[in-house]
């Protein structure tokens, strides 16, 4: 994941389109055998490549694959955010609407145009007033009847178009699907909708730092699509945008159009609210521009008025917007029979006495803005174009709702200021608090009703962890085990405060919600409870084997058992030297019936086995040589071998002493040996 | 193992070596004293993740609709619920030493684990765990239409009175309570507090002429009304207007800004002529080249779909609150207020043009096509 680009830097770029658009694909692998030229001329070693052999190189292999997409409809989470909010009421006169998606690719994954051009993207976004659009929704509206839309209600047959290719190409379910989608007159659309060469102008993709953001699920990489409406919002109007789905429908695009050269005069129907306007003025100021200081000073109001009135007659090209407020589906309702056909502009009574300010004059009849007119006379259907809508919101442009004004209105609204019962709420109250409250309130505490374990019905502080001015922490009140314990008593006010032992109860409480946590927790004690016993029982046993190891530690003891075997080879030896462990017993009282069992005697011994006088006392382990011969079990009175370590010793050196003068000791054996095998010999 | 020493004296002894001798054993055998899970959770619990509204919040009238509040966190609060959360099932006085024992140790895992809550929650794998002393921990609430209208803003708070990078506060925490609150913590005290708009939804727009009715006026060498001004694209100044002042001098040496008109449709005036506007902007930015000769300014034709962009950009609009009057004392918030000056067009704001590198394109062909839901194939 290649980083972030820096903070508050964006990086555009043109466009992202994916490496294989969404589509059905095959894929055919072919193996084929090349002959390197180093080969072909057989001197190297190598057999040459028998092409005629029998063992035929695979067949091609051919698999289908298929790439989805969003198509018909958007997943709400592919929209990280719009523009204009929705239901946002604000002076958006001078931003384009725009929709910000989450993956960079979508606009790109498939195309308007029917050929495959990579950056043609198949998204739109497309602003109408509320009263020029017919919103289609589920379970009416279907990929059918929106792909297979009749131009007018009156014709019977659906023209051969992007829209019909495109729905041959689709499944049964496919085309049952229910989706959203708009219907305007084909008039509007062609007036309104981007050029097909303006659909990669109005899409992008930029990279930003999420560093300072909220988190939102997948964008932590930064990477967005943006898709950019053509049409300008004008003050006063509510209006929807919609984010339609242009793929395979170049056809119905406009191809060109006539810029307007003539230069505009304020009219009526384009007029900023004043809170743009103060902005838009502001922001000249800001700028130093000298139109302000160039210009001479502005026209009298009568000649403004004027102004503002002559260009009507511009307007007299486009229908007026109430007008065709009456959708052709409702006029469908009449039976043909009926109505008298007539193609000229509609005419309506005007109420007497309404207001003469919203009076328009549209070729030369009058009509008012505000009363619906009343149609007597039938109108042919217009023409109608049907567009997929993945996304549609609405939004207004008459409030102060946008981002600056609202932040601008902070201050009056609902205030800045720190937590707590401002000033201005406290003072506001009926009855003006107490000093001594004040200091309770002004620090964030407030007063709730409390009712006491014991029914005590009572007022009591309660501040939570946001407070308004900093508070020392304390470390040293080492952990509480109970709630109560942080209950205290505010000596001012003599009301109790319930902050901390509410605080304690919370996380007790989400302590228990959580199963994991719990468990963790008791898993996590039982290891310190078992660490801890360790310790103890360490200390415990260095306490009583400190005087045999000074750096012993009982840990590693315990730990590992093997280290028993270590203690005792390590202590083994000074047992045996230094006599630790205390005088000689003699547990079987050998001792005293020594001189009646002669095989304990050295002589008896020397004489039978027919030994010399050393050997004899290495083997009995005699003590002195003067007295009894015990075995080894004594030593000088301070030994005891109850391991049996020192008759290991002796009889182990007594052992060695024979092998070291082997043909001393054992060479009579072997003469005799011989002697006797002698006789069979040959045999 | 059978122990060597009955109940009594035993926890006689726990009461007695305790803290020292067991951090020492505890140390000994693990590298941290709390397991992962734990600290991760009581790290979210001090930074009030899960928390009921109630608690943070009890009286509506502390956070009305469309206000902002700020706080100090109170330390002993949290500490408290930490307190709670690891009092469960603590019923014998064994649990009881334990629990002394640790303490202290919790706290200071805790005081560091949550500064990383959120650098983890961004990125999972991240594993930085640099320590640092736990400050003072403040924050806002921000209950507005802002919050549930522009869907990721931006916040940034600095200690100090300039925004430099090295005076900004770290984010610990930054999360929608509701459709339409914000909640913001920060790592220590802050003097400047900025909330602007998301610079991945900013907004392209045109400058617009007036009339004294506050009409939209054409004239002849604006017909529809609309002007824009041009932008630098690259450089040092990329994102700024050609011709800016700062300090009453241009940061680029270009005396003049230039403002292109922008062509709309005669069909529909409200109707940008997108292709039109791209050859007025393209024919706009050579003049500028050519008046500059090519030592300010950059630009080659023909212009990019990117570059149109950059030209048709309306900056965000940063609002700023910051302390009034006297600088804070050392450690205290300021008494937070609007800063009254317009600053929506002086954000330091830099952008870039640039083409996917290949690398880019590869990882997209693998996040593209990286494994769904399969479907039969047709």
């Amino acid at each position: 994941m290649s980083s972030q680009p820096e903070k508050g830097s964006v990086i555009f770029y043109d466009s992202c389109p994916p490496p294989l658009k969404a589509d059905t694909y095959r894929l055919e692998v072919e193996q084929t055998l090349v002959e390197p030229a180093t080969l072909a001329n057989g001197d190297d070693g190598y057999e040459s490549i028998d092409k005629t052999s029998s063992k035929k190189l695979p067949e091609i292999q051919k698999s289908v694959f298929e790439i989805t997409g969003p198509q018909f409809l958007l997943p709400v989470d592919e929209i990280h955010s719009v523009y204009p909010p929705a239901n946002g009421d604000g002076p958006f006169e001078t931003r384009l609407p725009c929709v910000v998606l989450k993956r960079r690719t979508l606009p790109w994954e498939r195309t308007a145009s029917e050929s495959s051009d990579s950056t043609q993207p198949w998204l739109a976004l497309m602003l109408f007033s509320e009263d020029e659009v017919t919103l289609l929704d589920p379970p009416s509206c279907t990929v059918e009847s929106i792909l297979m839309h009749k131009p007018t209600s009156l014709s019977s047959v659906v023209p051969e178009s992007g829209a019909t290719r495109l729905f041959q190409g689709l499944s049964a379910s496919e085309r049952s699907k229910s989706c959203l989608g708009i219907e305007v007159t084909q008039a509007l659309f062609q007036e309104v909708a981007p050029l097909v060469s303006e659909l990669p102008l109005l899409t992008h993709v930029r990279r930003v730092n999420t560093e300072d953001k909220e988190l939102l699920g997948q964008d932590k990489d930064g990477w967005f699509s943006v898709v950019v409406g053509n049409r300008l919002p004008v003050s006063g109007k509510k209006y929807v945008a919609c984010l339609v789905s242009l793929e395979g429908r170049e056809d119905i695009l406009p191809t060109t159009h006539e810029i307007l050269t003539q230069p505009r005069v304020a009219t009526l129907g384009f007029t900023l609210s004043p809170e743009m306007a103060r902005r838009v003025q502001v922001k000249k100021q800001l700028y130093d521009n000298p139109r302000d200081s160039i210009n001479p000073p502005r026209l009298s109001t009568e000649i403004d008025e004027m102004r503002r009135i002559a260009p009507l007659a511009m307007l007299s090209t486009r229908p007026i917007s109430t007008l065709t407020a009456i959708t052709d589906s409702a006029l469908f309702n009449y039976s043909f029979s009926s109505l008298r056909l007539n193609n000229k502009t509609t005419t309506s009574d005007t109420t007497e006495g309404s207001n003469n300010l919203h009076r328009i004059i549209v070729e030369g009849e009058t009509l008012t803005r505000t009363a619906p007119p009343l149609v007597s006379v039938y109108q042919p259907p217009k023409p109608t174009v049907r567009l997929v809508c993945l996304a549609r919101w609405t939004f207004q442009c008459t409030g102060k709702g946008d981002f600056e004004g609202l932040m601008k209105a902070l201050p009056e609204a609902g205030g800045i200021g720190l937590m707590g019962m401002t000033a201005h709420q406290s003072t506001n109250s009926d009855t003006t608090p107490d000093s001594k409250y004040q200091v309770a309130l002004d620090s964030g505490h407030i007063p709730l009703n409390h009712q006491a374990r014991n029914g005590e019905q009572k007022t009591s502080f309660y501040r939570g962890p946001m407070v308004p001015v900093g508070v020392e922490r304390n470390t040293n009140e080492g952990p509480y085990h109970s709630s109560d314990q942080a209950r205290r008593i505010d000596p001012l006010t003599g009301l109790e405060n319930l902050g901390y032992a509410a605080a304690f109860e919370l996380g007790r409480l989400m302590a228990l919600n959580d199963a994991r946590f719990a468990l963790e927790l008791l898993k996590w004690r039982r290891k310190g409870h078992q660490r801890v016993s360790k310790l103890i029982n360490g200390i415990d046993i260095k306490a009583k084997l400190g005087l045999l190891m000074p750096d012993f530690n009982p840990n590693e003891f315990l730990n590992h058992r093997m280290l028993i075997e270590q203690l005792l080879d390590r202590i083994g030896p000074r047992i045996l030297e230094e006599g630790l462990l205390g005088p000689l017993t003699d547990p079987t009282g050998i001792l005293d019936i020594a001189d009646k069992m002669p095989g304990l005697d050295r002589n008896m011994v020397m004489e039978s086995l027919n030994l010399e006088a050393t050997q004899a006392n290495t083997l009995m382990g005699v003590d002195s040589p003067t007295g009894p011969a015990t075995g080894g079990l004594m030593n000088g009175g301070l030994l005891v071998d109850e391991l049996g370590l020192a008759t290991d010793a002796v009889l182990t050196g007594a052992f060695d002493a024979l092998l070291a003068n082997a043909d001393v000791e054992f060479g009579h054996l072997d003469v005799e040996h011989n002697a006797e095998l002698n006789g069979f010999e040959g045999i | 193992m059978k122990s060597w020493s009955d109940s009594k004296s035993f926890i006689g002894k726990i009461n007695t070596l305790s803290i020292e001798n067991y951090a020492a054993s505890v140390n000994n055998t693990e590298a941290a004293p709390l397991p992962q899970h734990l600290s991760d959770w009581l790290g979210r619990l001090r930074l009030l993740y899960g928390m009921p509204f109630d608690y943070l919040v009890p009286d509506e009238r502390l956070l009305p609709t469309e206000s902002i509040r700020f706080f100090y966190i109170d330390r002993n609060w949290t500490d408290r619920m930490v307190d709670g959360a690891l009092s469960v099932g603590k019923t014998t006085s064994r649990e009881f030493a334990h629990h002394h024992a640790v303490f202290n140790q919790v706290v200071d895992v805790l005081d560091n684990e949550e500064r990383h809550i959120r650098t983890r929650l961004r990125d999972p794998k991240n594993s930085d765990r640099s320590s640092g002393t736990a400050a003072d921990m403040t924050g806002f609430l921000l209950r507005s239409q802002v919050v549930a209208g522009w869907t990721g803003l931006e916040v940034k708070a600095y200690r100090g009175e300039t925004t430099s990078p090295a005076n900004q506060l770290k984010l610990l925490r930054m999360d929608r309570l509701g459709p339409d609150i914000l909640l913001c913590l920060f790592d220590g005290i802050p003097d400047i507090v900025d909330i602007e708009e998301p610079r991945e939804g900013i907004q392209f727009g045109i400058d617009v002429n007036l009339d004294r009715h506050n009409n939209i006026e054409g004239d002849a060498d604006a017909p529809s009304g609309f002007t824009l001004k041009m932008r630098h694209m690259t450089g040092d100044h990329a994102g700024y207007e050609v011709g800016w002042k700062e300090d009453g001098s241009p940061i680029d040496n270009i005396a003049t800004s230039y403002a292109t008109s922008v062509p709309v449709r005669k069909a529909n005036p409200q109707v940008l002529h997108i292709t039109a506007l791209k050859e007025a902007i393209a024919t706009t930015l050579g003049e500028i080249k050519v008046a500059d000769g090519g030592d300010n300014f950059e630009y080659e034709a023909p212009l990019t779909a990117a570059e149109f962009s950059v030209q048709m950009l309306q900056f965000p609009y940063q609002q700023r609150f910051q302390g009034k009057g006297q600088p804070a004392p050392l450690d205290n918030m300021p008494v937070f207020d609007l800063l009254g000056q317009y600053s929506g067009a002086t954000i330091g704001i830099t952008t870039g043009i640039a083409r996917l590198t290949d690398q880019e394109r590869a990882m997209l062909t693998e996040e593209a096509f990286a494994p769904r839901t399969p479907r039969g194939v047709r």
